[in-house]
């Protein structure tokens, strides 16, 4: 509320009256805009008032003369905010030089990229659409206007057939560009690719089905890794074989082992509340470090990150500010006892199964511990149900005949 | 539409003061009839309106703000009275 005063500027008067109330009453009703008013001694009053609004109220004054005492008296004390200091620093050369420096290099900050943010790039390389902004003029130290950013979009869109449509946002000084990439092309299954069926891996067959090719196992049968289930070579009878891409469906019993270990003794580094900082100052992308502000001289550590760019209204100026918060962390010697390391170990194999079990089925886990010097060992052997089938390319290769030689 | 006028009809008679405190630090009088300084020092204040008046005490009373409908009074209130 102080800055909005400081900025509008405002009046500190003193009224000196037998009946100060009837002055504010009448100011009030005026409309003449009077706070903090206090009561110094029993026939003073010390308020604020507008800028401009003393003269009104001397001349209230005057025209209230009547109802007042013959003493009353208004004091202008003085007058503070923008336009009054602006007003007593006008002669001096030096601070119409800097408020002239300052103009200029704020409409410079907001009239020059100086940071250029790209997002929503996934199958378009970052360093490609960048070099490809720049060939369109927009780069860090290019004017922010006078861009025809339909015609950059329609030819960067032409340009990268995997961009769907690109937004440019000028904020001051910085621009952001958001490209939305069109949806992928699904994948076509080329049927002159000639492939095989292997197996994944070892197993018990239960379902063996063949959509295409020539099936080589049975359900019930035991396969191993990379074994042929399904041949892509078809024998015909009129041409002896023919290729196929082969196709079908493996499910089998196969068995996947998890381990883990954990030492009985465990380091930990736990965060204290003890923090420091540091700051960095950049300008027009230059990086200027503050180490006088801070440091910390901290073994681990971790460390949080966030910039402040310096606005003007809704513009971002080139000027931020980054202050880096680091956390010391406290190393901490744990032991941990047979059940807990037992805990420990199970927790971190449950997780690694999660994920790599998603959507199968268990139909059996097998767990056992091993117990050393230094900690405890697990593994855990489940047998999960998984289509173990998995294409396999079949090269072929065109061999040219040799002329036959005439004699 | 009859019920409409009757309301703004007892509106417009309502000339008591509208207060409203803001624990024992500040409190706001208004009327939309106008409200008037009758008193102040930094222990009582007194405020007018055309049918009602207050005096409210305390310490260290001033005026934060001040308009032809509504008086802010600050400072620390001990008591306020209808008179």
């Amino acid at each position: 509320m102080k800055i909005f005063d400081w900025l509008a500027g405002f009046c500190n008067i003193e009224i000196h009256s037998w009946y100060c109330e009837r002055i504010i009453t009448a100011a009030a009703k005026e409309g003449i805009p009077l706070w903090q008013i206090e009561r110094i001694d029993d026939k003073t009053v010390r308020a604020k008032t507008g800028l401009f609004d003393d003269t009104e109220l001397l001349s209230l004054i005057e025209r209230e003369r009547e109802k007042l005492s013959p003493d009353t008296e208004i004091v202008v004390c003085d007058k503070d905010g923008l336009i009054p200091w602006l007003i007593d620093h006008k002669m001096r050369s030096g601070f119409a030089a800097g408020a002239v420096i300052c103009i200029i290099a704020v409409i410079m900050m907001l009239s020059v990229i100086w940071s250029v943010d790209i997002s929503g790039l996934y199958t378009v390389s970052p360093k490609e659409f960048s070099e490809a902004l720049e060939r369109q003029g927009l780069y860090i130290g290019a004017f922010a206007n006078g861009h025809d950013f339909d015609a950059i979009r329609f030819s960067l869109i032409r340009e990268f057939e995997q961009i769907a449509y690109i937004t440019f946002n000028i904020d001051g000084s910085r621009l952001n560009v958001e490209v939305t990439e069109s949806d992928q092309i699904p994948e076509t299954v080329d049927n002159l690719d000639y492939r095989n069926i292997v197996a994944k891996e070892d197993g018990v067959l239960i379902v063996a089905e063949a959509y295409e090719g020539k099936i080589m196992v049975e359900a019930g049968h035991a396969v191993e890794k990379g074994e042929l289930l399904i041949s892509g070579i078809f024998p015909s009878k009129e041409i002896s074989y023919r290729l196929v891409r082969a196709s079908g469906k493996m499910t089998a019993y196969t068995k996947k082992t998890y381990e883990a270990f954990t030492p009985y003794t465990v380091t930990e580094y736990l965060p204290t509340e003890e923090t420091a900082r540091k700051y960095e100052i950049s300008i027009f992308n230059i990086t200027i470090p503050l180490p006088f502000f801070g440091d910390h001289s901290y073994e681990f550590f971790d460390t949080e990150e966030e910039t402040v760019y310096l606005t003007a209204g809704e513009e971002i100026l080139p000027v931020s500010v980054k202050v880096s918060t680091f956390n010391r962390l406290e190393a901490t010697t744990h032991t941990f006892t047979f059940d807990e390391a037992k805990d420990r170990l199970l927790a971190e194999i449950d997780e690694k199964m999660r994920i790599d079990t998603h959507g199968l089925e268990v139909t059996d886990i097998k767990v056992s511990f091993a117990e050393t010097d230094l900690g405890l060992y697990c593994k855990t052997e489940c047998t999960v149900i998984d289509d173990i089938a998995i294409q396999q390319k079949i090269y072929t290769e065109f061999i040219p005949r040799k002329p036959r030689q005439i004699e | 539409m009859k019920n409409k006028r009757e309301r703004k009809a007892k509106k417009q008679e309502f000339k008591g003061l509208q207060t409203e405190f803001y624990s024992n630090t500040q409190v706001t009088f208004e009327n939309p009839c106008g409200v008037e300084i009758l008193e102040y020092n930094t222990e009582t204040v007194r405020i007018g309106s055309e049918k009602s008046r207050v005096r409210i005490y305390g310490s260290g009373l001033d005026l934060g703000h001040i308009s032809p409908q509504c008086v802010m009074v600050r400072g620390k209130i001990t008591s306020l009275e209808f008179e």
